[in-house]
């Protein structure tokens, strides 16, 4: 554990904790100032989480995509990313809050699965299918923590159909379904098929992977052919993130195909 | 959906097609019975599940059937809004006066939305033009290819559940095997190495079966066949699997045996593995022995231990063994390169059912069918009067920010 990106994740995961500490005060004592100060934190917590990845990708001379410690790096690092470039402003401070508990619990327990930047990689990852599957079911599964994210407070704070935070999980949902669509199914099959010579083998991953979108799709035709708005969506969308976290750690439980990762 | 979701998830809980003493051990003698009874242990290959997965495809099918005529009509070129209380009935709507005549207006009013990709149809009636335009109409077939694309998936699995082949070749260096392609064509693959790739530092890069390929329209040819780089001739795929003992046809460690005189009982060859095997004379047909009685043994080599583990029958092959010395006099490696061939004729069904699922989600979901209406009056002086008004069936914050900046942009005239 000699490589400085173990330490930079360890930074980065001290800082988010530090603003979710942060974000916590300014909720419970509705100190307005507060607001710049952990905003500010979590901005260098992306900027030290940044350092890790490249650090990573420095010492094993490959993407950062290949295993769970990798994944989550990525997987986390997008998540503050896109919720601090799009959504921030859009969502309550509660928002900030939940958001930052999901980061800190996936880098924290992503401690668990370090593995050597320059241990051994498998030849069946070395492949541009690596890139374009995993970048796009990870930026899919993003948009998916923060509709996680905004049906929570949408479920606490106001459970109003056509609210505004309603529309923000469908707009999150609408964003990371054809990503999560492109990647991990139809771009996952298709590099399966490459290296495994099937485009669907039923392994644990793939069917959790299948689930996962088949919620995500029932969400989806539920407000666009149903017109169905407010709880259940919101109670769907939740069902939906959670499985999405059981699908990427379902490896560690099922094994399979995918066990590497 | 959700019933296929759960069943799905039964799926990747529960270990698949072991045995049914497994599940009993696993899961307890009720449990255990449930899950086989019900056939949770294959989950996959049920009955019902197939038969949920075909009535899904026969409900996205008449679905989208249902739904055609009406994607075509939505999809059509919005007609003209002649009155302009309809006009104002639009989600965004806005009134501008103009600088300059209906006839300048008009063709500023086409320059700006062909710009931003709209097609633009109008009719002008006396002192009065009327334009239409509309942009992404192709997104209402988003829902349907998305559901086509579920129709394909399922036809190119069944396709190749039914039609697909797939054979594992354990191949030892030097060895070959045919496989039949396209056209009755018969190709024949012999394994000319196996090698394992290492870079600059010494770290595995690549495993590489370098194989010659012979066949009528191929000729010879050489290929190396890598992990994501499989072997692809006339519709027949060949992927390197593994590299390992192998387990058919075993071969192992020579051992010469001497008894106490020092004379040579009987050359033998000892695999490690749980079957005794026994060599001829020279390398005659290898054999797993029945009714074995195992003991363990170590052989070594020089001083080290090379294995411990040899299953043997002393009663029957060598007798008492107590007294008897074991030399190894050379390891065999009984090394295979497995190689999987794959012929799936549903292939073409699945990539395409692919490539439709991520454009009809996208469509569906990132394109959205926008329509404006203008209506452009003369007005004393040379001037012109006009009034827009526009909807989209989605995004309609983005939208309104396009409607916006094409007043923003006419307005520019007046």
């Amino acid at each position: 554990m000699n490589y400085p990106d173990i330490v930079l994740t360890a930074i980065a995961t001290a800082l988010y904790f530090a603003g979710l500490v942060v974000v916590g005060l300014e909720i419970a004592f509705r100190k307005e100032g507060l607001g710049r100060v952990w905003q500010a934190i979590v901005a260098c917590g992306l900027g030290v989480e940044a350092g890790a990845l490249i650090a990573r990708t420095s010492a094993s001379g490959e993407v950062p995509l290949t295993d769970l410690f990798e994944y989550n790096l990525v997987f986390t690092w997008a998540i503050v990313l896109v919720f601090f470039m799009l959504f921030r402003n859009r969502l309550p401070r509660l928002a900030s809050l939940t958001l930052l508990v999901v980061v800190v619990f996936l880098l924290g327990t992503s401690f668990l699965y370090y593995t050597d930047p320059k241990g051994v990689s498998m030849p069946a990852l070395r492949s541009y299918w690596l890139y374009i599957h995993v970048s796009l079911a990870a930026l899919g599964e993003t948009f998916f923590a923060i509709g996680f994210v905004s049906s929570i407070i949408y479920l606490v704070k106001s459970a109003k159909p056509d609210d505004v935070l309603d529309h923000l999980t469908y707009r999150a949902i609408s964003l990371g379904f054809p990503l999560f669509t492109a990647g991990a199914l139809a771009a996952g099959a298709m590099w399966a098929k490459k290296a495994w010579g099937a485009y669907w083998s039923w392994d644990p991953k793939e069917v959790l992977s299948l689930v996962v979108w088949l919620v995500y799709a029932a969400y989806l035709h539920a407000r666009l052919v149903r017109g169905l708005r407010g709880k259940v969506l919101a109670v769907i969308s939740i069902v939906g993130f959670l499985l999405t976290i059981f699908t990427i750690f379902g490896t560690l439980i099922f094994g399979g195909l995918h066990s590497y990762s | 959906m959700i019933s296929l979701a759960v069943l799905s998830l039964f799926g990747a809980i529960i270990p698949q097609h072991g045995e049914d003493t497994f599940y009993i051990e696993e899961y307890g003698h009720i449990l255990g019975s449930l899950v086989v009874r019900l056939g949770l242990d294959h989950i996959f290959r049920t009955d019902y599940y197939g038969s949920l997965l075909v009535l899904l495809c026969v409900m996205v099918f008449a679905c989208a059937l249902k739904r055609l005529p009406q994607v075509i009509r939505l999809s059509r070129h919005p007609g003209p809004i002649s009155r302009v209380e309809a006009l104002k009935k639009q989600p965004c709507q806005a009134e501008l006066t103009l600088d300059v005549d209906c006839e300048e207006a008009r063709l500023h009013i086409v320059d700006i939305l062909k710009r931003r990709f709209y097609r633009v149809a109008y009719q002008v009636e006396g002192e009065r033009c009327y334009l239409q335009a509309a942009k992404n109409a192709f997104s209402h077939y988003g829902s349907f290819i998305l559901h086509v694309s579920f129709i394909l998936l399922l036809a190119g699995g069944i396709a190749i559940a039914r039609f697909g082949r797939q054979v594992y070749e354990n191949v030892r260096v030097g060895d070959s095997f045919d496989f039949v392609a396209a056209g009755d064509e018969t190709v024949t693959v012999t394994v000319d190495d196996f090698v394992v790739e290492t870079d600059d530092e010494g770290k595995l890069y690549d495993y590489v079966c370098e194989a010659e390929i012979t066949g009528g329209l191929i000729g010879r040819r050489w290929y190396r066949i890598r992990p994501n780089h499989p072997f692809v001739y006339g519709g027949t795929e060949v992927y390197l699997e593994s590299y390992d003992q192998d387990a058919d046809n075993p071969c192992g460690f020579v051992v010469t045996v001497y008894d106490s005189t020092g004379d040579v009982v009987v050359p033998h060859v000892f695999v490690p593995t749980d079957e005794f095997v026994e060599l001829g004379e020279a390398n005659v047909t290898l054999r797993a022995y029945a009714g074995i009685v195992p003991t363990i043994r170590e052989i070594r080599e020089g001083g080290s231990v090379v294995t411990h583990l040899i299953h043997e029958d002393p009663g029957e092959a060598l007798g008492d063994t107590s007294s008897l010395r074991f030399v190894l006099i050379h390891a065999v490696p009984s090394l295979v390169v497995t190689l999987k061939v794959v012929q799936e004729p549903g292939q073409i069904l699945i990539i395409v059912g692919l490539i439709m699922l991520s454009a009809g989600t996208l469509v569906s979901l990132y394109l959205s069918h926008r329509k404006i209406w203008f209506i452009v009056e003369a007005i004393p002086e040379g001037r012109s009067r006009v009034f827009l008004g526009g909807r989209s069936n989605k995004h309609l914050e983005s939208f309104a920010a396009e409607f916006e900046a094409i007043r923003g942009t006419l307005d520019e005239l007046s």
